[in-house]
């Protein structure tokens, strides 16, 4: 089995006194889209924000094709490789969707090549994103902050791609457009990996949604992994169905389910 | 009032209003991107007009030489507070943040205070002090350079964010900083320039100026108000704002000094920005209302 591209070993991470990540372990390997499940405040997010340095971890590793960057800051992370499109899209609202789209692209601005070079690229990467958004296309010269949620989900997702990542970091791509669009993006993702060979971890509230696009999952409680396993293994295990599905396993089963709170 | 009279005031509203809104624009710039603000802006329109004046009789440089190198030190000097006292604390409340910058006018002014004495030095006119005709009022030379040097300067400013990749990654800070890192902007960088222009910005405005109305040590006490006020007459964050902001509040002052009484030209301005913040706390060209969410 090859070496996972990214890896999380025993992560700590505080903010303030709240520990909200407990000796977490994870690892995505290549080509690989894998999951992150768990209620609200589980520490999906924080996962998120920690591997893309936005927060620094108290203790633990992360590594990235072979290297250590949780010490790395953001800007670092994304030029290695990483972007997160963050929870809430986060689009720069007054710039343009073109604007935003380039933004992307910046971190490499001072990678290698001439600048010409550069531009170059930037620009047949604009015009892949077109093609791969048409509505972008159609949009270009608007605000960012005048399109529909779900425009401005692919935006981010366009922008986070501009910067020609192997992993791809999601939270909750799925929150917010009307559920045409929903499945529209997530049928994305699976494409982006079949095509780009891109690396995908998902953090998403719906987990039949996001375990049944994924290959693996982990499952998130109060800053710990409780469970972790193949995508159909987590959709056919009792306590997740239980948790996460909203099945109604019957009167039998909810006797000895484990408590949890519903939202 | 007569129309030379009137037209009189105009100028010298506009050309101190200029300056201003030089002022208000460094004001702008920061806060856009550390959502702080500056109040050792003032200390570095001082520091350009000073040391413009230092440079010329220590050095025996010639005008404009001197001039670019003041622009050049307080560019730098910018950087240097940033690193040195704002870096370093980054993650503070705004308030502390604003309560330092506080700090660092006092010990700028002291320390120019210290060099240069408490005199009032004058700059010579950038190209002669005979008064042209202009419809009856009294045009100086110097009055068109403050006017087009500071044109000039917003339109750079203006191309700079509206035309070039890092003036929109700059942008991008202040709309949302948490993003900006995630699509692979330095954000620690972006706050260095916005410092580094900010004082650019100022001590050319205090270059210019100090032909007409002198400079001493504790000039930037007054102009750093003055841009402040005009900042937020024009709506804070708002650098077309800041700009008109300057302006008006340059022209209102002039009418003020020459109508009512030069006495009160100062409070004029506080007058100014009182009822504003009464009637119309965003500014002028300021959003109404808080962010849409």
């Amino acid at each position: 089995m090859q070496a996972p591209l990214l890896e999380i070993t025993n992560l700590d991470v505080f903010y303030g006194k709240i520990h909200a990540l407990r000796e977490v372990s994870l690892s995505v390997r290549q080509g690989e889209i894998v999951s992150l499940i768990g209620g609200n405040g589980a520490g999906k997010t924080t996962l998120l924000c920690t591997i893309s340095g936005l927060i620094r971890p108290s203790a633990g590793g992360i590594s990235f094709a072979g290297q250590d960057i949780s010490r790395r800051a953001p800007e670092r992370i994304v030029q290695d490789g990483v972007s997160h499109v963050p929870e809430g899209r986060l689009v720069f609202s007054p710039l343009s969707v073109a604007d935003n789209l380039r933004l992307g692209a910046y971190g490499r601005s001072s990678g290698p090549g001439t600048r010409a070079e550069l531009r170059e690229q930037a620009a047949e990467d604009l015009e892949r994103m077109y093609e791969m958004f048409p509505v972008l296309r159609e949009r270009k010269k608007q605000a960012a902050g005048t399109l529909s949620g779900g425009e401005q989900q692919m935006l981010a997702i366009g922008r986070a791609l501009m910067a020609r990542p192997r992993v791809l970091l999601l939270d909750e791509p799925g929150m917010g457009p009307a559920p045409l669009v929903t499945r529209e993006i997530f049928r994305l993702i699976v494409t982006l990996r079949d095509r780009l060979g891109l690396t995908v971890l998902l953090v998403e509230q719906n987990a039949r949604r996001a375990l049944k696009i994924a290959d693996r999952g982990y499952v998130l409680e109060t800053g710990r992994v409780t469970l972790t396993g193949a995508s159909q293994d987590l959709l056919a295990n009792h306590d997740v169905q239980c948790a996460y599905l909203g099945h109604d396993v019957g009167q039998n089963v909810r006797a000895n389910a484990p408590e949890k709170p519903s939202a | 009032m007569d129309l030379p009279s009137l037209l009189q005031y105009l100028i010298t509203g506009l050309t101190v209003g200029a300056t201003y809104g030089l002022t208000a624009l460094g004001f702008t710039i920061i806060f856009n991107t550390t959502g702080i603000i500056n109040f050792a802006q003032g200390e570095f329109v001082m520091l350009g007009g000073m040391m413009s004046v230092f440079f010329m009789r220590a050095l025996g440089l010639p005008e404009p030489l001197a001039i670019v190198l003041a622009v050049v030190c307080a560019t730098l000097l910018g950087a240097v507070v940033e690193r040195l006292a704002i870096r370093p604390v980054r993650d503070g409340s705004p308030i502390n943040l604003i309560i330092i910058t506080i700090g660092i006018s006092i010990l700028i002014r002291g320390a120019a205070m210290l060099l240069w004495g408490k005199d009032t030095f004058a700059l010579p006119a950038f190209s002669g002090s005979e008064p042209l005709s202009f419809f009856g009022a009294a045009l100086m030379p110097q009055t068109l350079w403050v006017l087009a040097i500071s044109l000039l300067i917003l339109a750079g400013l203006k191309t700079f964010f509206s035309r070039s990749i890092h003036g929109k990654a700059m942008l991008a800070c202040s709309y949302d900083p948490k993003a900006a890192a995630l699509v692979g902007i330095g954000v620690d960088r972006m706050v260095l320039l916005s410092f580094m222009i900010s004082a650019l910005v100022g001590a050319v405005g205090g270059a210019i100026l100090a032909p007409i109305t002198l400079t001493s040590f504790d000039v930037g006490v007054m102009l750093g108000l003055k841009g402040f006020a005009a900042c937020i007459l024009g709506g804070l964050g708002n650098p077309f704002g800041a700009a008109a902001g300057g302006l008006i509040l340059g022209v209102l002052e002039s009418l003020g000094a020459g109508l009512i009484s030069s006495a009160y030209k100062d409070a004029l301005a506080f007058v100014i920005l009182l009822v504003l913040l009464f009637v119309r706390p965003s500014g002028l060209f300021g959003q109404k209302d808080g962010k849409r969410v």
